[in-house]
């Protein structure tokens, strides 16, 4: 029914591990669906060198995760945060119902409040 | 029965439970009640308006018939959820009182219900389900005997489609001096209501096969007389002078401003055409019977008492939203979520279900199609 790359994703999810020690770890709920995820990153100067990934969801926001953390390997914290709502359905690479794109949209989502919330500490540590 | 519904030529309709497709007739009855008929109700002179009047109190006498109640006990809202918001605020629930619902309620009664309680400071009981999964008689009473001003509950669950004994409890409830509501969104659409006994019911046009924009609700006269209004308007005002207003006694005191006039007309038609169809409701039970047979046969794990009208909640190994999608391909429409019940899916520790629920015009290849739908995303999701 999806296009094969994103059944390879929800089937093989990469990145699919809780890291031991991250810098930064935020969980996020899709109430409407029941979708969960929790991500997990590790950075060092300001670029991401570890992340990975767990939670439970449909295989739209499962494969999103799984693309999104393909991608996020080796990118700084900032161009992460650059990252628009395009670029995610971009990556999905599907049409998606409106009541999808918010299952497209949970990685993304988590991610970012991840970041924001590691920016903003690294704020308070100036 | 298919000739009625036209949309089924290319659908395969398995959503009855959030809202009814409308036969031809009803789509008719608005029409010309809204081509020869229509007017503003009970203010005209003129005979356009007398004939309006009395079509939408027409309405009224056959929507009370409906349940078995009286034309002066029935209030025209604008759905179930109306019905219970406006419950909800003109029942007396104060500091002291306790208001009971449970796991299986729907969010329209559910939070209505709950927001009051915690508004009013009051205690807010929910009640349980067995390990079955069906509403905890035993306990229902315990509770019930502890105190109860109002019982706000389902008569026929949208996820497990358990039928509540709802005489039962209004026995307990009444001896405690409370109050029964019973939320009749979905028994109306299948199960022939007698409100004798009970003190509130209410339904929606939209899931008896008639429009939206219009419910029912029934509130027994010496209930009715105790509540004040609920919305301010005309209509609904006695007297209004700089100083103060009176207002109306009856169900016309819950009605201010203009009524959804031509829905009535499309309700009472909708209402007829479940009336003549009484017969079909044992087929709808076989429907669903079969097809959770089938269901339990391909390991799918069912929500809920094995005895069920209306709809059959279960999950697969493959998410709700993809299976909803996988059969959206096939041209068939079934409900994936909580079904606005997330209390219940949170105590069953699922986060969503799909839901296969008939109506009249649903057809044993119906089933047959969906389940062989289902087993083929099953398979091309290879789990």
């Amino acid at each position: 029914m999806y296009k094969e790359h994103i059944m390879d994703h929800y089937k093989h999810p990469r990145n699919n591990a809780a890291l031991k020690n991250p810098t930064i770890s935020h969980s996020e709920k899709n109430p409407s669906c029941g979708d969960s995820i929790t991500v997990d990153i590790s950075i060092t100067d300001n670029v991401i060198d570890a992340i990975g990934f767990t939670g439970e969801g449909c295989a739209i926001s499962m494969a999103a995760a799984s693309m999104l953390f393909e991608d996020m390997q080796s990118m700084s914290v900032d161009d992460v945060l650059t990252l628009t709502r395009e670029d995610m359905l971009e990556m999905i690479g599907i049409p998606l119902t409106t009541m999808r794109v918010k299952c497209g949209m949970l990685a993304l989502h988590a991610v970012k409040k991840a970041l924001y919330t590691y920016k903003a500490r690294q704020g308070e540590d100036v | 029965m298919k000739e009625q519904f036209p949309i089924l030529e290319t659908l395969t309709y398995l959503d009855t439970a959030a809202t009814a497709q409308k036969p031809l007739r009803v789509f008719e009855a608005e029409h010309t009640f809204g081509l020869t008929r229509y007017a503003n109700v009970h203010r005209g002179i003129y005979a356009q308006s007398v004939l309006a009047t009395e079509a939408f109190e027409g309405a009224r006498a056959v929507a009370a018939k409906f349940i078995g109640s009286t034309p002066q006990e029935i209030v025209f809202t604008k759905s179930t959820t109306e019905a219970m918001n406006l419950l909800a605020h003109t029942l007396p629930i104060t500091k002291k009182s306790r208001i009971i619902t449970s796991l299986l309620d729907h969010h329209s009664t559910f939070v209505p219900f709950q927001q009051a309680a915690l508004h009013a400071g009051a205690e807010f009981v929910v009640l349980p389900l067995t390990k079955e999964g069906a509403l905890d008689m035993r306990q229902a009473k315990k509770e019930i005997e502890k105190g109860c001003d109002v019982l706000a509950i389902t008569q026929l669950s949208n996820v497990t489609g358990e039928v509540i004994d709802v005489e039962q409890l209004a026995k307990w409830v009444h001896k405690q001096n409370g109050r029964i509501v019973v939320d009749g969104a979905q028994a109306a659409a299948h199960l022939a209501i007698d409100v004798s006994h009970i003190d509130a019911f209410a339904f929606s046009g939209h899931k008896v096969y008639g429009p939206t924009g219009i419910g029912v609700l029934h509130v027994q006269k010496d209930v009715l007389s105790t509540l004040s209004p609920y919305q301010f308007g005309g209509e609904m005002i006695d007297a209004v002078t700089i100083e103060n207003t009176t207002f109306r006694e009856g169900p016309a005191r819950f009605e201010a401003g203009t009524p959804p006039i031509t829905q009535a007309v499309g309700l009472m038609e909708a209402l007829r055409f479940v009336a003549e169809h009484r017969d079909l409701q044992e087929k709808e039970r076989d429907l669903i019977a079969y097809c959770q047979e089938k269901l339990v046969r391909m390991n799918a794990t069912i929500i809920g008492p094995e005895e069920k009208v209306g709809c059959v909640s279960f999950t697969l190994p493959v998410h709700a939203h993809d299976v909803a999608e996988f059969l959206d391909k096939e041209h068939i429409a079934v409900r994936a979520g909580h079904h606005c019940t997330q209390p219940l899916h949170d105590a069953l520790g699922i986060p969503a279900s799909v839901r296969i629920s008939v109506g009249l015009y649903n057809t044993k290849e119906d089933i047959d199609r969906v389940i062989a739908a289902l087993k083929a995303c099953v398979e091309a999701f290879d789990v």
